[in-house]
């Protein structure tokens, strides 16, 4: 797991990169564990972004990809940016 | 059927749609009446109307101890078991009580059941409009309803 | 009175009451005597000794058309919160008065909490029968005593035994009869004064 501090301390990190509109960090249950938005988006994005990231590893599975480590969205505003871990998922809102 | 009880079934058969994990549905109203239900698998056996009457029991209960604590409206209740979950969210007269796996999206139920929530409150409202409560105004076949019932007890 | 989605009317009754006065033994006995109602499940949220911790339910069909939806309250004093959920939409309720004498407090209690929550429509527009439960006790009290204590000198009343099931089917009947009466005859038949 993820520790408070340390965790505190990368979103911090990442949420100061150029162009960065946003990080959340959420459960495999889609609930959120940290963010730098608003709690209502925040909510959203976790539960769209996890449902996504099942789907998605269902496909990789059925294709015989061997796993999934990434996963970019690109679109008109920029790109939403998604980190799959072995308990948590980082989100990134960039653009 | 009337129209509002074909919508009661969609907007549930909708939220058992919308993610996988979610085995049943029941929309009960306040007093414990279990109004809807639909389930994933045809053959899933439970006694709906008691899981109905206690979805519905435990969401007031929780309301009554969140208003003696004056913490604001309450929106969901997640009960939490070793090999599944149960929700139950304030749905404006009634409650919507969704049963489902262990391993289930919880973001994406709780945002499914407040939008599903919303629509239900309204359709609702329709429902007991058109099934009025009240004592007087009472049509010629519930009367004979009624009437019957009273011969039947009569009889025991 | 409510209908559902198939057009079957509903009635709500609760068995009322202070802790140990026979409520779940009373719809238990119908539950497992009375024939000619279609019942359904018996949920019972109940604690390891069998004291009721919320309700106990059950629905009970009389015709193809009418159910009654059939409750009993947990007794004990913390529970009052439940028993005001248990008690939203009730269409008729059976007060359950234990006849020991060392009773006698906690059924008043019990009768001025009711009182208080469902105020002038108890009576009226809600059904009240009375059973005095526990009449198989050597030191039982009065009938009579019992109704005068409890201000419910008019209302409806059995004297029980919810052990042996005596008396306990006449009171249930009584309680849908005049529930289906006030609502085919709603001015006439609210006769049983509960203040
Ligand atoms: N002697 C006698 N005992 C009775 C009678 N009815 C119930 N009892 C006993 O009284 C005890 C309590 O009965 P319950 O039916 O559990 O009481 P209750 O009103 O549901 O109590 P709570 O759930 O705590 O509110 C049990 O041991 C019953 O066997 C009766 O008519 N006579
Ligand atoms: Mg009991």
């Amino acid at each position: 797991m993820i520790g408070g501090k340390a965790l505190k301390d990368s979103l911090k990190r990442l949420g100061a990169h150029e162009g960065v509109r946003g990080v959340i960090i959420t459960n495999m249950e889609g609930l959120p564990i940290s963010s730098n938005l608003n709690a209502e988006t925040t909510e959203v994005i976790s539960a769209l972004v996890t449902s996504l990231v099942g789907k998605a590893k269902r496909v990789v599975d059925e294709l015989g990809e061997g796993g999934m480590n990434f996963l970019t969205i690109s679109t008109p505003k920029g790109e939403v940016m998604v980190a799959p871990e072995e308990d948590y998922i980082l989100i990134v809102l960039r653009g | 059927m009337s129209i509002t009880v074909r919508q009661f079934d969609e907007i549930l058969s909708d939220v058992i749609k919308s993610e996988p994990g979610i085995k049943k549905t029941i929309l009960v109203d306040r007093t414990g009446l279990t109004i809807a239900h639909v389930s994933k698998f045809s053959y899933y056996p439970v006694d709906v109307d008691g899981i109905g009457a206690i979805a519905s029991a435990v969401f007031c209960a929780s309301e009554e101890q969140g208003k003696s604590l004056d913490v604001g409206d309450l929106t969901i209740v997640t009960s939490e078991f070793g090999d599944g979950k149960i929700f139950a969210a304030g749905a404006g007269k009634g409650v919507l009580c969704v049963i489902t796996d262990k391993e289930v999206n919880i973001g994406m139920i709780r945002l499914t059941m407040m939008k599903a929530a919303a629509e239900l409150a309204k359709v609702l409202d329709e429902f007991m409009a058109e099934k009025p409560a009240v004592a007087a105004g009472k049509t010629d076949a519930e009367r004979e309803e009624l009437r019957a019932a009273l011969g039947e007890l009569e009889k025991g | 009175m409510k209908k559902d989605t198939q057009g079957r009317i509903h009635f709500k009754i609760v068995f009322w009451g202070p802790s140990l006065s026979g409520k779940t033994t009373a719809l238990r006995w119908i539950y497992d005597n009375v024939e000619g109602l279609n019942k359904g499940g018996f949920t019972s949220v109940a604690d390891h000794t069998g004291r009721t911790l919320f309700f106990d339910y059950t629905p009970m069909q009389a015709t193809a058309q009418v159910v009654f939806d059939v409750y009993t309250v947990a007794g004990q004093r913390r529970h009052r919160g439940q028993r005001k959920v248990i008690l939203t939409g009730v269409d008729g309720i059976i007060f359950v008065a234990d006849s020991s004498p060392d009773q006698m407090e906690a059924n008043i209690e019990s009768m001025a909490e009711l009182r208080s929550f469902v105020g002038e429509e108890l009576g009226h527009s809600i059904s009240l029968v009375v059973m005095l439960n526990k009449q198989d006790l050597p030191n039982a009290m009065v009938k009579t005593v019992m109704l005068a204590k409890l201000g419910l000198g008019n209302a409806p009343n059995f004297t029980t035994c919810a052990l042996t099931g005596e008396n306990v089917k006449r009171t249930f009947r009584q309680v849908t009869r005049d529930i289906l009466m006030y609502h085919l005859y709603p001015k006439t038949s609210a006769k049983a004064s509960a203040s």
